[in-house]
């Protein structure tokens, strides 16, 4: 009893530490802000959620799921982009004008000459008559000047020009799944990124019109599932977890990195374990970081609540933190924990610089997933008000990865008691300690 | 169980540094003093008593605890590094209840304590005061008062009058022997001085290794018959510099009263004179075959 009150008293004054430190307000406010410029903090006027009303001109659009709409439109974005040599691309997130050298551009008619049926040699002249250029090569040096000071320009009319293979069209008995395949060649020879690619392709080509009955049904799952509260939360979650991915690694380092050269001795020797220790380092950081969330997710709710208050629709009031414990608390275990293990072995920022690479990846990887990316990110992305089908038919692979980063997110804490527990002896640093303690500079006497 | 520091031929290493080498040594309850040049293991050895490292050979036990077994043996002692410090935006009075939380006190123990603590470093009236307002000696004060804290049964102090003045030198070894009568107490310096008005024992190190442990008295036996002072004039200074190890020199006008060390044979000048724990500490080194440094040899 008595050590688990020492305990709490030892997380409570870390956790004081916390909440007096720069970096968790400047962390603070960042989320408020994310939250008022990304319009869920308060939601903007448009994201109120209403029944449809039938006869609008339209409901939004969808990724299309039809095969006979996305591989035409598909084949002919590729052939115009091969034509003119130039594919845009977002490797890692940025934006790149790819442009093919000889060899990538015969792998690439290849592909194309699978899905058209087109000889690769005709493909490949077409491009490079869209490179030398259609039009008329006139030499000034040739021409005769009037008297005026005009020149007269006449053509013979006669048919010299190539003939450009102008549109293409899909080869029978394509399959869906063969097409699919020689997109993603034809997207790794792009280099990845492209629209060519999984996702991508599907968000890119053949978008369908949403209809009346698909808003209405949508609609009234967010009714039934959600009671209103849930599909806003969502949103909230999904801009929130993008910041969270990295922001709590700033204070977790800023923690660990108060534990100077001269202060670790005194901490080392005493007799708490270092699990204990740790631990109630690393809660104080979560739960400093899930304060402003809790606290925004309370006033959302109440807005909410005046909001609807004339629809009759029982909200639900835990939605807020249901999804933030469920959805934003595994990220911030991930990334305060990563800050805690990479300062505890290193004794330096470099958590935040890590951390950051990893944040970057994550959420330019999920560009094409914006909604119902759920199955890798440490950020699971829902960029939508509603869609509350698509939340449900992910549910399973969204409940995997946030136990999935749990489970890491535990790991990384063993990793740093143990890392903790070896330095407590005087392990893992030894070489800076000896050059320390051993004073193996030059020499002085000093006379008494 | 007995109160006492075994240490049975410990060896420690930093790459190729050897920086204790098969070292033994008793260290009882009581103040007991660690001397030796900078370098010469003194810290490493409290560092490995105190658990912050660990040793490669030989065995080491804090009132019969191995120390392997470092929360037990972390439960026994306070340990005052050489370079105390807390962080900076705490209170006086925060950091001793953090620090006692660390060390597993309960609240009421903590609130007994700490005041009391306070007091007797003559901190009571900083107990608001920002760690980082506080000068050197305070804040040594308070290094002292949080390895107390738990009431310790060892308690370790790495060169802690170093860089105070004479003053809050004198009160801080005071306050050292006062704490140190129910306990064993280690002191490491290289102020001799300390030694002299504090500790009963004493262990004088060298690369590592042991040049000396015993009682003070018994250092200075050692040292009977080997200290004289004579006085020179310049000319002859030189000449007694090069013959001999120069402990203390008084310049009077054109002469100078010199304090030599010549163990063994009588010198053509001088008067014998009873040793200082410094000459004896001096001739401790020199009769070991620790060669003087250079600055002091010129």
């Amino acid at each position: 009893m008595g050590a688990r009150v020492i305990t709490m008293t030892l997380f409570f004054i870390e956790l004081k530490r916390v909440l007096r430190s720069i970096t968790f307000w400047m962390m603070a406010v960042l989320l408020v802000v994310v939250g008022i410029s990304q319009g869920v903090f308060p939601p903007e006027e448009g994201d109120t959620i209403k029944p449809p009303q039938p006869g609008l001109e339209s409901y939004g659009s969808k990724a299309g799921s039809d095969p006979d709409k996305i591989m035409p439109e598909a084949l002919d974005s590729l052939y115009l982009d091969f034509r003119a040599n130039s594919y845009v691309a977002y490797p890692m997130g940025f934006y790149k004008n790819v442009h093919l050298n000889e060899r990538e551009r015969e792998r690439m008619a290849w592909v194309l000459s699978e899905l058209t049926g087109v000889s690769e040699a005709e493909l490949l002249a077409a491009g490079e008559i869209e490179e030398q250029g259609r039009g008329v090569t006139i030499q000034t040096e040739d021409l005769e000047r009037n008297e005026d000071g005009s020149f007269v320009v006449q053509s013979d009319g006669s048919p010299e020009r190539p003939k450009v293979l102008e549109n293409v069209t899909l080869a029978e008995g394509v399959s869906y799944e063969a097409f699919l395949a020689l997109m993603q060649q034809a997207d790794r020879i792009i280099g990845g990124g492209s629209s060519y690619s999984g996702d991508y392709l599907l968000g890119s080509f053949g978008r369908e019109p949403v209809t009346y009955e698909e808003a209405l049904a949508d609609y009234e799952l967010m009714l039934e599932k959600d009671r209103y509260t849930g599909a806003h939360a969502r949103l909230f979650c999904d801009y929130m977890g993008i910041f969270l991915a990295v922001l709590p690694v700033f204070p977790a380092v800023a923690l660990m990195l108060a534990d100077k050269r001269d202060i670790r001795p005194v901490l080392y020797s005493r007799s708490v374990a270092a699990w204990k220790l740790l631990l109630c380092r690393w809660m104080a950081l979560v739960t400093a970081t899930l304060l402003p969330l809790l606290l925004m997710g309370g006033l959302l709710t109440g807005f909410h609540c005046m909001q609807y208050s004339g629809t009759g629709v029982a909200l639900d009031l835990l939605a807020y933190f249901k999804y933030i414990l469920g959805w934003l608390l595994p990220t911030i275990l991930v990334s305060s924990g990563m800050g805690i293990f990479l300062t505890a072995l290193t004794g330096t920022p470099a958590a935040i610089a890590l951390q950051g690479i990893w944040w970057f990846m994550d959420t330019m990887g999920n560009v094409g997933a914006l909604t119902g990316g759920y199955r890798v990110s440490l950020a699971p992305r829902h960029n939508a008000l509603g869609r509350t089908q698509v939340f449900l038919d992910g549910f399973g692979v969204l409940v995997q990865n946030r136990v999935g980063y749990t489970l890491l997110a535990l790991a990384l804490f063993g990793l740093a008691v143990w890392v903790l527990g070896q330095k407590r002896r005087g392990r893992l640093e030894g070489a800076r300690i000896a050059q320390r303690l051993l004073d193996l500079g030059p020499n002085r006497w000093r006379k008494h | 169980m007995s109160d006492a520091i075994v240490i049975e031929t410990v060896s420690k290493s930093f790459g190729r540094k050897k920086a204790l080498q098969g070292l033994s040594l008793r260290i009882p309850q009581g103040m007991f003093g660690l001397l030796g040049r900078n370098g010469a293991g003194k810290t490493t050895l409290m560092r490995t008593i105190a658990t912050l490292l660990a040793k490669e050979e030989g065995t080491l036990t804090v009132c019969g605890v191995p120390v392997e077994r470092a929360r037990e043996v972390r439960k026994l002692i306070g340990y005052l590094p050489q370079d105390f410090n807390m962080y900076p935006s705490m209170s006086v009075y925060d950091a001793m209840d953090y620090l006692g939380v660390l060390s597993g006190l309960d609240g009421l123990t903590r609130r007994l304590r700490i005041p009391l603590l306070l007091e007797q470093v003559n901190l009571a009236n900083q107990r608001r005061t920002k760690v980082h307002a506080l000068s050197g000696g305070m804040k040594r004060r308070l290094g002292i008062a949080q390895a107390l804290l738990h009431d310790p049964k060892v308690l370790i102090v790495d060169e802690p009058t170093a860089g105070l003045d004479p003053e809050e030198r004198v009160r801080f070894r005071n306050l050292l022997s006062e704490v140190a009568q129910d306990k064993t107490v280690l002191l490491s310096t290289h102020i001799v001085g300390d030694i002299e008005a504090a500790c009963q024992n004493i262990a004088i190190l060298d690369q590592g290794q042991l040049l000396y442990g015993g009682t003070v008295s018994g250092l200075l036996e050692r040292a009977q018959g080997a200290v004289y002072s004579a006085t020179v004039g310049q000319g002859e200074l030189e000449v007694l510099k090069d013959r001999y190890l120069v402990t203390g020199m008084l310049a009077q006008g054109v002469e100078c009263i010199v304090r030599f060390l010549s163990p063994g044979h009588t010198p053509e000048f001088g008067e014998p004179i009873a040793p200082c724990v410094e000459d004896a500490y001096l001739l401790c080194l020199h009769q070991s075959g620790v060669k003087p440094r250079a600055d002091f040899a010129e």
